[in-house]
């Protein structure tokens, strides 16, 4: 048996636990060879794609029941020079938690817009746009949300020094241990 | 010795109204479970108000308009008998009222237009469309009670409402009655209908660029508009008062009343109000008017 | 009402005015306005103190700044803030305005509320309960009675120091627009106290 958020329950039920999982795993593999997918634990449900292959990987599991798109995060890996974008979609029947992961270049990072299948990734991608700096092709609306004016690299990448901006532009005090 | 009339009545009616504003916070207060200030908090905040050191005004127009609505409201208290204090009554002041209670929404019209708030003209229009609402009710059912009566004097009507409960308009126009106590909170701007000024949609409305003694006198005329709305109420229909303590005793159980309603009602949107306005008061209060008209003959 | 008030309800009318009809703006800032609902309700009386929600800032003068101040929350508290009529009194809420709190090292909120707008007194606490909220209001009184609480004479005497700040984080706000767009914003050495 299945709560909310795709977990095993207490009593450790098992029942048709893994086939839906396994089963979405293999129809992947099947129809995307190029795609890589994990199932970490029952509930989740993991596809890594190259960059080009992300849109078609969000319509073959939104037709497969993963109607909602939660969010899109990104992850700064900035030792590979990589941003990774990963694509948070839930299945409200299977209640399974979906994540399509890709990867961009870090020095010009540019990403197909899923506006087309999920009307509101708008926001998740103009936020993204404002704190990574990633430009999504065919959004109508890449403006900032909440740093009107900004100068500087985008905020959340590794590379932003956050005290010494604090510092210069607020004089903030860091406190010493003494 | 009407001089001293006319001075005193101003002067009372400001007491009163002031009043009235101490207790209704009180009084809602104690409705809701808690203290709630003083019952001379009103005189605090008016301190207040004057005290300040800056006021903003908006041009000529808007201190004008400020100035209009209250001096239209003190006029019309001159007008409304008080037990027996009733300097400047003559034949036809029923009318004179009815034409000087319309000077202060203008008033505070021209103001709030002067002060070029979006939220102000919003406001405005929710109090005349409202006002468009409660007057054809309230017009029909006072043509029943002049009708009635045979006279548009509110003296003649006030004291022929003396000698018994029976006499009361209440008694025997009591669907004119009934449409105006239906009216009555739209025009005391309480709750349900309180939408004019509603300082969580429109922050405050009309009153949004009043600051400083601008309030204060928004406020006085707030005041006076509820005492005059009251008096009228209870000279028409509650047998006016022998004396003026009296009168005063049938004002605050009136507007004890209003106040209960205002504390647990929600807030209507003026559509809703409108349409309420011109149901059922006004369907009563034609009935009445056909009912004195027929039973007249 | 006390007969040991009289003498300093006559004494100064206009400070027993203003101490016990303090009307706070209704203006929400950050998470601390949480705090606020309750304080305003039944069960933790606010109305009692004279204090009351007022919605427009041409009414009120008592302005809590409650919880974290983003730079687009700052612009808009200046503005409120210019609108207010004199006196008007600052109260900082919570650890946010003192020193940045738990945003002490954000790229977005400003840390000392004080660099950009005069505060009267600060209530520390993430969140302050709501009896802190009326101990602040009894020790606003206090200082108005002392004639302590003049943030708003401090905000018009050394105005150019507050300008300078506010420029400095806020170079976009309307109220910049009217000078000439090239003049540097340096802000001066010191802040001018009232004598």
């Amino acid at each position: 048996m299945r709560d909310r958020d795709g977990d095993r329950d207490r009593t450790g039920h098992v029942a048709d636990a893994d086939v839906n999982e396994e089963d979405l795993k293999q129809r992947i593999a099947d129809r995307m060879p190029q795609c890589g997918v994990t199932v970490p634990k029952p509930g989740r449900l993991i596809a890594t794609v190259p960059r080009d292959g992300l849109l078609s990987l969000l319509h073959l599991l939104k037709t497969d029941g993963f109607e909602h798109l939660s969010l899109i995060s990104c992850v700064d890996w900035i030792d590979e020079g990589e941003l990774e974008l990963v694509y948070h979609l839930w299945s409200q029947e299977k209640k399974v938690h979906a994540m399509a992961k890709t990867r961009v270049d870090r020095a010009s990072p540019r990403m197909l817009s899923v506006i087309l299948l999920f009307r509101h990734a708008q926001t998740y991608e103009r936020e993204l746009h404002e704190m990574f700096g990633i430009d999504f092709d065919g959004n109508p609306r890449q403006v900032p949300l909440l740093l009107d004016h900004w100068q500087g690299i985008p905020p959340m990448r590794k590379e932003f020094d956050l005290r010494r901006h604090a510092r210069e532009t607020f004089g903030v005090e860091e406190r010493t241990d003494d | 010795m009407w001089v001293v009339g006319i001075i005193a009545l101003p002067l009372l009616a400001i007491g009163v109204s002031v009043f009235f504003l101490g207790v209704s916070r009180k009084v809602t207060a104690r409705i809701q479970r808690r203290y709630g200030p003083p019952l001379y908090q009103p005189v605090i905040d008016v301190v207040k108000l004057l005290a300040q050191e800056e006021h903003v005004s908006h041009g000529m127009v808007f201190d004008a308009g400020m100035v209009l609505a209250l001096g239209g409201s003190l006029a019309t208290v001159l007008f409304i008998p008080v037990g027996g204090l009733h300097p400047l009554s003559a034949g036809g002041d029923l009318l004179v009222i009815l034409y000087l209670m319309l000077l202060p929404p203008l008033g505070l019209a021209l103001a709030a237009g002067a002060a070029e708030n979006p939220n102000a003209s919003i406001g405005v229009s929710r109090k005349l469309i409202l006002a468009l609402g409660y007057e054809v009710p309230f017009l029909l059912a006072l043509l029943a009670v002049m009708t009635q009566e045979g006279t548009t004097s509110l003296v003649a009507i006030a004291e022929a409402q003396q000698p018994s409960v029976l006499e009361w308009g209440l008694v025997r126009a009591p669907l004119s009655a009934l449409a105006v106590a239906l009216v009555l909170p739209a025009m005391l701007g309480l709750r349900p209908f309180d939408m004019a000024t509603a300082p969580q949609e429109i922050a405050s409305g009309t009153l949004v660029e009043f600051g400083g003694k601008y309030l204060v006198l928004a406020a006085l005329q707030g005041a006076l508009h509820t005492y005059i709305v009251i008096a009228l109420f209870v000279d028409l229909f509650l047998g006016g008062g022998a004396n003026v303590l009296t009168f005063l005793a049938k004002m605050g159980v009136v507007f004890f009343g209003g106040l209960l309603i205002n504390a647990v009602y929600p807030r209507v949107r003026i559509g809703q109000a409108l349409r309420f306005c011109w149901k059922w008061p006004t369907l009563l209060a034609l009935l009445g008017l056909v009912v004195v008209m027929v039973m007249g003959r | 009402m006390d007969r040991a008030q009289i003498p300093k309800i006559l004494k100064s009318p206009a400070n027993w005015g203003r101490k016990y009809s303090l009307w706070a703006v209704y203006f929400c800032t950050g998470c601390g306005i949480i705090e606020i609902p309750p304080v305003v309700t039944s069960r933790w009386d606010a109305e009692r103190f004279g204090v009351i929600p007022m919605a427009t800032p041409r009414q009120g003068n008592l302005f809590l700044i409650t919880g974290y101040v983003s730079l687009k929350t700052l612009g808009a508290i200046i503005r409120t803030y210019d609108q207010m009529l004199n006196p008007k009194y600052v109260v900082g809420f919570g650890s946010c305005p003192v020193n940045g709190g738990m945003y002490w090292d954000s790229y977005n909120t400003i840390k000392h509320l004080d660099q950009y707008v005069p505060v009267d007194g600060w209530i520390s606490g993430c969140m302050p309960r709501p009896e802190a909220i009326f101990i602040a209001v009894t020790h606003l009184w206090t200082l108005i009675d002392k004639g302590l609480a003049d943030g708003y004479k401090r905000y018009k005497d050394n105005y150019d120091f507050y300008c300078a700040n506010q420029r400095r984080v806020l170079p976009h706000l309307p109220k910049f627009a009217c000078g000439t767009g090239t003049e540097t914003a340096t802000a001066p050495a010191t802040l001018r106290m009232p004598t």
